[in-house]
């Protein structure tokens, strides 16, 4: 037992709790700092040194302190909920926003929205029907038959092309986000290495933790990728079944190349259906359809590997790319079609009288004859089905208020009757047991009613799990904040503790030296 | 619960809170602003198909009363018109039997009193041809300018008419619809062709037919008549006029009727009046005409106070799926407001407090 121990163990605590302070001082400039996970200096007493020799025997003090490392208040459990809460609080939001932008489109209720357009060109067909024939008035009758008509096939463009561009627009966005994805792997492969280099050194690496985390959370925001803690402080990426990180390398995320257009993924979804259909398809036309299948399908690759995003914002982005967007804008087709051939198979009655007086007859009508001709035409029918697009549906330039079909030869050339069975499309109903497809068909106002309460359930019920999913998040994050952050209150404590221990470190020290003055200062100097 | 609470966990969940807050009274000021329940179909699904139903159902009832208003026109044009053709024809009654009654005096006043009953036969004969917005009124859905027109003249024999050869003018109908001779609907064998009826929807369920059959109101000729009961109105005022013109012992007698074999000529007294008779007759078909108008007007009046009503039934019923509530919403917002208010001061006054404020 050395008289200067003392001295040596007052050092080593002097040491130790300035070092305790400097990671009090890390910790409070971090407060705020978003992914900061709070460190505590690891504090561990000192052994004696081993007694030998003449000394042994003696009882022996302790060495003194240490710190043994800088640890980081990580729970890997609540970090873990966290990224699978932000992966499906992700998903959930980009669905409902998908959801949210779709009704939107359809104004509903108000006096904007496809159904009062619809109603406006119903009453019109019924009040032209009462305006055959007379005198000034039948003229602007038929005419506005005609702007109403116009204002239902421009209201079905402008929305059909909006739900298009919508698509095109998720389309760019998962690109840049899988291009943000990569780099962000990258990163996370590059910190890993890091990681692993200083953790094998004895290093303590926990700002590149911080770091790597909050990437890894980003990811898992973006892809909805698990994550499993690797060796030497290494976190892997799983996505969808593929390995995006594994260590130090990542693999690279990528989306196919087709579908490039939402008419890709229609055709696609067609051809699959007519693959189904009986009688089934065989040769050469069953691999045009396989092709077009191929060409609508959207498929997620973590290098070589099909992967499946199973929540996160791709997944709900590619969601809405093959299911929401294409339904939707299936359904406008199918509003738009029954429009078209309810009302053109009325316009094209054999028997039907235009405005000059002239009978459709049953014979095919000349090219330049605008008489039978349909009012409603689309310049983009659907391949298999000749169903018509809403964004293509327009009307026939050659059909004008004069050759407007309103009644029948038969009854006279004044006759309203063909214009009021049009007038009545709107609240028939569907028959299912005519032989005739178009009887079979509901008219459009009732397909659009069933699209908009079926939109607003699920956007309803969408928004309704956003806010559930956030709340869950929001908690999640709160325990992991809880355990992770820094509380100012603590490190006030912690501050002073430290503080008073390295205050008695120095007044020991002060002691022993005053007890090594008096040794060698004032011994043999008594009575003097 | 936490075991552990930081300055930044309560940072994290005040903000979820106070947003949450705040998104209340977004929702709530968006109500409050534009007044609607539903702004969008997610706010309530059901609502949002009801509304849609109820705006169909609006835009029905309001054209159920523009088709209603446009009937009730038709009607009441055919209704002047048959009042002054029925004024016309008791005017002319009137002349034909004080023709009978003051004998034929002479032959100024005779020859007044038929040109006053040919230009009675002129006006019944351009009232049958009234129009309404171009429309004829008593053609139906027929497409021909003129509802009825004068087929063939009267035909009178050699020397001074009228002749034993005279036969009454023919006035032909336009016809869309049945025959005279064909079955209808009903299963009664018509007199009269038919024209294809004018209807207008007054309701979901019925259409009221708003012109006439003017061949059932005025009469239908048919060849060789003038003994016919459907002789048409026109054509007998014309052969009133005629057989007026002729002083009466004059020429030839006319002859009643010419299916008679051997033909046996009549006493103009006698035939006189059996024309007066037929007259009779066809004001009564005009009368008949009148009354039917008026039934049917009454029926569209009816169905338009209906449409009326339902239209403020309609009105409260969308109102109701889709307007707000103002004061049940005003104090939901005052209250969501309050306890925004007692948020943000909680969380200001939590956030701002820690031991370092209490140390030296």
């Amino acid at each position: 037992m050395s008289t200067f121990s003392g001295i040596n163990a007052s050092v080593t605590a002097l040491r130790a709790h300035r070092s305790a302070m400097d990671v009090i001082g890390q910790n409070v400039a971090n407060v705020n700092t978003p992914g900061y996970t709070r460190q505590r200096a690891d504090l561990e007493m000192l052994n004696a040194p081993g007694g030998s020799g003449m000394l042994t025997g003696n009882p022996v003090t302790g060495g003194g302190v240490h710190v043994v490392g800088i640890s980081r208040a990580f729970d890997a459990v609540q970090s873990a909920r966290v990224n699978v809460q932000t992966g499906d609080h992700a998903l959930q939001q980009e669905r409902a926003a998908t959801l949210s932008d779709l009704e939107a489109l359809t104004q509903e209720p108000s006096d904007a929205g496809l159904s009062k357009q619809l109603n406006k060109m119903w009453a019109a067909y019924a009040d032209a029907a009462t305006k055959v024939g007379s005198t000034n008035a039948d003229g602007a009758a038929r005419q506005s038959v005609l702007g109403a008509a116009r204002n239902v096939v421009a209201t079905l463009n402008a929305a059909w092309n909006t739900v298009d561009q919508q698509w095109s627009t998720t389309r760019t966005q998962v690109a840049a986000d899988v291009d943000a994805v990569n780099s962000m792997a990258s990163s996370v492969a590059v910190l890993n290495e890091q990681i692993q280099k200083a953790t094998t050194t004895g290093g303590a690496p926990n700002e590149l933790m911080d770091k790597r985390d909050q990437l890894v959370t980003r990811i898992v925001e973006l892809t909805g990728a698990t994550t499993q803690a690797g060796r030497n402080g290494q976190v892997d990426l799983y996505l969808g079944g593929g390995l995006l990180v594994q260590g130090n390398t990542a693999a690279a995320l990528s989306v196919s190349e087709n579908p490039n257009t939402m008419s890709d993924v229609v055709n696609g979804q067609l051809a699959a259906e007519k693959i189904a259909s009986t009688p089934a398809p065989t040769g050469s036309d069953l691999v045009a359809l396989q092709a077009l299948v191929a060409k609508g399908t959207i498929t997620v690759k973590v290098g070589e590997n099909t992967a499946t995003p199973l929540s996160g914002k791709l997944a709900g982005q590619v969601e809405a790319l093959s299911k929401t967007l294409p339904k939707a804008s299936r359904d406008y087709d199918a509003v738009a079609t029954s429009l078209a051939q309810k009302v053109n198979a009325l316009q094209t009655t054999v028997g039907g009288i235009d405005g000059n007086g002239k009978t459709i007859v049953a014979t095919s009508p000349s090219a330049t004859e605008a008489l039978g001709t349909a009012l409603f035409t689309s310049s983009t029918p659907n391949p298999f089905t000749g169903r018509i697009t809403a964004g293509g549906l327009a009307l026939n330039e050659v059909v004008t208020a004069g050759t407007l079909v309103l009644g029948m030869a038969a009854n006279g050339a004044k006759d309203g009757s063909v214009a009021v069975r049009i007038a009545a499309i709107g609240t028939s109903k569907a028959d299912p047991t005519s032989a005739d497809p178009i009887a079979r068909m509901d008219p459009p106002d009732r397909m659009w009613a069933s699209y908009v309460s079926d939109l607003g359930a699920r956007s309803s019920s969408a928004e309704a799990r956003t806010s559930a999913a956030q709340a869950v998040l929001t908690s999640s994050i709160a325990d992991q904040q809880g355990a992770a952050g820094v509380s100012l209150d603590e490190e006030s404590a912690d501050l002073i503790a430290a503080q008073r221990a390295y205050q008695g470190a120095a007044r020991v020290l002060t002691a022993v030296d005053e007890m090594l003055d008096t040794l060698i200062n004032k011994t043999g100097l008594v009575g003097r | 619960m936490t075991e552990r609470v930081t300055h930044r966990s309560i940072q994290e969940s005040s903000l979820a809170r106070l947003q949450g807050n705040l998104a209340t009274m977004g929702l709530l000021q968006a109500q409050i602003s534009s007044g609607k329940k539903i702004t969008k179909p997610s706010d309530d699904p059901a609502g949002t198909v009801s509304s849609l139903a109820v705006r169909q159902q609006l835009r029905l009832n309001d054209q159920y009363q523009v088709q209603g208003q446009d009937g009730i026109s038709w009607l009441n044009a055919q209704d002047t018109a048959l009042q002054t053709v029925s004024s016309q024809l008791r005017a002319a009654r009137t002349l034909v039997v004080g023709a009978l009654n003051e004998g034929y005096v002479t032959d100024g006043t005779r020859t007044a009193t038929s040109v006053e009953l040919d230009g009675i036969a002129q006006t019944v004969l351009s009232l049958a041809n009234t129009q309404y917005q171009g429309r004829s009124l008593f053609a139906g859905t027929a497409g021909a300018d003129q509802a009825v027109t004068l087929t063939t003249a009267a035909v009178t024999g050699a020397g001074t008419p009228p002749a034993v050869t005279y036969a009454p003018a023919q006035y032909t109908w336009s016809k869309t619809g049945l025959g005279a001779g064909e079955t209808d609907a009903t299963g009664v064998v018509r007199t009269s062709g038919t024209n294809t009826p004018v209807l207008r929807q007054i309701d979901a369920q019925s259409s009221v037919r708003v012109d006439t059959n003017g061949a059932d109101v005025f009469g239908t000729d048919v060849a060789g008549n003038g003994t016919a009961a459907s002789q048409s109105v026109f054509s007998l005022l014309r052969q009133i006029s005629d057989e007026i013109k002729t002083p009466k012992d004059a020429g030839a007698d006319i002859v009643v009727d010419p299916a008679a074999t051997p033909v046996v000529p009549v006493a103009k007294e006698q035939r006189l009046s059996t024309l007066l008779g037929r007259l009779d007759t066809a004001m009564g078909r005009v009368l008949e005409g009148l009354a039917d108008v008026g039934a049917r007007t009454n029926r569209i009046d009816h169905a338009m106070e209906i449409a009326q009503s339902n239209k403020y039934e309609l009105t409260e019923q969308l109102s109701k799926v889709e307007d707000v509530d103002l004061p049940a919403v005003m104090i939901q917002m005052s209250l969501q407001e309050t306890a925004y208010k007692a948020a943000l001061q909680v969380t200001s006054k939590v956030l701002n407090t820690s031991l370092m404020d209490f140390i030296r």
